[in-house]
């Protein structure tokens, strides 16, 4: 187990170092420099600029610079918003796109096995292709389109749920729809078709047989063995909530992280692309590593290599 | 066994007639198919994937005639005309510019239905070249690959193609770039996981003790042997490509205008969806329905070329 986890630490430690370097250094491929002459009237102002943010020194030293800085937790500074710092920027929007993406995991866990398991084990036959027939709708349909089918159907159309901003619980409802539905149907395949594999097993057919009721047969043996491969999908499910956020958020006027990235992409405001991105990456990294873990310990049949 | 000839006398009586059932017994009723002829067959059985593979071929169709025949071109402004509803002369109304909005759908389907197969075939053969070469050398080579493809893969594709498409500036060029450096990892992760079941068998060596080299065995008989499961995992990122493209539309970073895909469609209709929801359904409803064409294809594909599955 240590040996296994040293190893994998290693590899995300690797990756982290390998996406921050290649983060830099296309950004550094940018055509155009970001110090343009439109914003710092004066060449005295220009030349500050350049200074400040390393500009005048080589490639490689700029690298140097950055790295360390990097190793103390120190992500730079916006070029377009003066004196804010990108730390600033994560520290203001994180908060809001781990509520939204917090709420929209639990609904996607919870609505996903409740889904997969009725699809499974339910006798008639129309609830199980009911229930992949959203599935599959789900899988298909983007994010964002759904958040502005939503917006469409519910906002201007009915007027039941507001979508600007986060000031109600009502305010959460759509943007949280809008984030769970594609991980709700992966997690309905994957317990499905878990839940129909682990249904065959012996221990189930030995607690039938020994007389334990059925309810308790599937909540005790069956669920908590279909689990895994849903534990598995938690690591990307983290992914897709937190990149799903940029245009859900967008669109709903969510001031979380996700928009701000977004509103950074279109001002070319390189410093806070770049740390985000690498926040981003040690945020899922991270979460990769601990769903690996937890399903290698819950599991014994796999084996730690 | 010293029997002579002229000891065995054949007469008539010795032999007798065969039963009529018999007769058939050795003759294959089945049409002998090829695998793919098998698989067609297989997939017919299919209603929802042959629905959907209808559906792809008539949005092809429309994406290709319908701009050639239609009078109005995908940047013609006419501004007494904007944001006209449906009509017998805008079938889709027009947008705030007064461009047709039917023609501009079927412009950026080219662009969106283009930019999904180019993707997923560069991704094909990236992976199929890394994939395969990793499961065949095997060893240390194959653990050094694999490490660099799990690392490409514990990052969101998101990240690498808001990057590249950010520091290339957004075009056809750098779209297609991130698009595919994102996705060909999944396809290495496949085809090695084929080839290393593969190269175990018979007929690949069969086909070393023949003389065959090693990128004949690799290309010619193990590659063409795992083409079942790399079909369905292309066809699979066809939607996904789609996808990709479409989110950065959304976000700003598609192509530029007057040129509009799907998502940068959806995206400027979003802007005016207060006053004119029609605008936003079009584009949505053209990536929504392509989107799940394409998914009901992979699943069918996924189920008739492999009968091992179901």
């Amino acid at each position: 187990m240590a040996k296994y986890l040293l190893k994998r630490i290693l590899i995300g430690i690797v990756t982290l170092f390998v996406l921050s370097s290649v983060t830099f250094f296309l950004m550094k491929a940018t055509p155009g420099s970001p110090i343009s002459s439109e914003k710092y009237k004066t060449p005295e102002a220009m030349q500050a600029a350049i200074e400040k943010y390393h500009l005048d020194k080589p490639v490689i030293e700029q690298y140097g610079i950055y790295m360390n800085d990097l190793l103390h937790g120190n992500l730079g500074e916006s070029m377009v918003s003066e004196g804010r710092t990108v730390a600033y920027f994560i520290g203001n929007g994180f908060p809001v796109t781990a509520k939204v993406g917090s709420i929209a995991f639990v609904i996607a866990l919870v609505g996903g096995i409740s889904l997969g398991t009725a699809a499974a084990l339910s006798e008639k036959k129309w609830v199980s292709n009911l229930c992949m027939f959203v599935a599959t709708i789900g899988v298909s349909i983007p994010s964002f389109l759904i958040a502005m089918l939503l917006i469409l159907v519910f906002g201007v159309t009915l007027h039941i749920f507001p979508f600007v901003g986060l000031r109600t619980p009502a305010n959460y409802v759509m943007p949280v729809i809008a984030l769970s539905l594609y991980p709700i149907s992966m997690i309905s395949r994957l317990t499905r078709s878990s839940m129909i594999e682990v249904m065959k097993q012996d221990y189930i057919i030995l607690a039938r047989s020994k007389g334990t009721p059925y309810k308790k047969v599937v909540i005790k043996h069956a669920i908590k063995n279909a689990m895994l491969p849903v534990v598995t999908y938690a690591g990307p499910m983290f992914a897709f909530l937190l990149t799903g956020s940029f245009v859900v958020e967008t669109i709903f006027s969510i001031p979380g992280l996700g928009s701000t990235f977004t509103s950074c992409i279109m001002n070319r405001d390189y410093p806070v692309i770049m740390g985000v991105t690498i926040f981003l990456g040690i945020l899922i990294i991270t979460f990769n590593l601990i769903t690996d873990v937890i399903s290698a310990s819950i599991d014994p049949r796999i084996k730690l290599k | 066994m010293d029997l002579k000839k002229d000891e065995l006398k054949l007469t008539p009586d010795l032999f007798e007639k065969l039963d009529e059932n018999e007769k058939n017994a050795e003759k294959i009723a089945y049409e002998s198919k090829t695998y793919f002829q098998d698989a067609w067959v297989r997939f017919k059985q299919n209603k929802l994937a042959l629905a959907g593979l209808c559906f792809i071929i008539f949005m092809v169709a429309c994406c290709i005639i319908i701009p050639i025949i239609s009078p109005y071109t995908y940047d013609g402004q006419d501004m007494t005309n904007s944001n006209a509803g449906m009509s017998m002369a805008h079938l889709m109304g027009t947008d705030k510019f007064g461009r047709d909005i039917l023609v501009r759908i079927m412009c950026g389907g080219r662009i969106s239905l283009s930019v999904g197969a180019i993707a997923a075939l560069i991704a094909l053969v990236i992976g199929i070249i890394y994939g395969g070469i990793s499961g065949y050398v095997g060893g240390k080579v194959d653990m050094v690959m694999m490490r660099f493809v799990d690392m490409m893969y514990s990052i969101p594709d998101m990240l690498y193609i808001i990057m590249i498409v950010v520091v290339l500036e957004p075009s056809m060029f750098s779209i297609l770039l991130g698009i595919s450096i994102s996705s060909w990892m999944g396809m290495a992760r496949q085809v090695r996981a084929q080839v290393m079941t593969l190269k175990e068998q018979e007929f690949s060596l069969a086909a070393f003790v023949l003389g065959a080299s090693k990128s004949r065995i690799l290309f010619k008989h193990l590659i063409i042997n795992s083409m079942g499961p790399i079909i369905v995992s292309v066809t699979m990122l066809v939607p996904s490509a789609i996808f990709n493209e479409a989110f950065l539309g959304f976000l700003g970073i598609g192509l530029s205008a007057p040129q509009a895909s799907w998502g940068t469609l959806a995206n400027d209709a979003r802007q005016i969806m207060m006053a004119y929801p029609m605008q936003v359904v079009w584009p949505v409803l053209a990536i929504c329905l392509t989107m799940l064409a394409l998914n009901f294809i992979g699943d069918g594909l996924g189920d008739a070329l492999d009968p091992k599955k179901k």
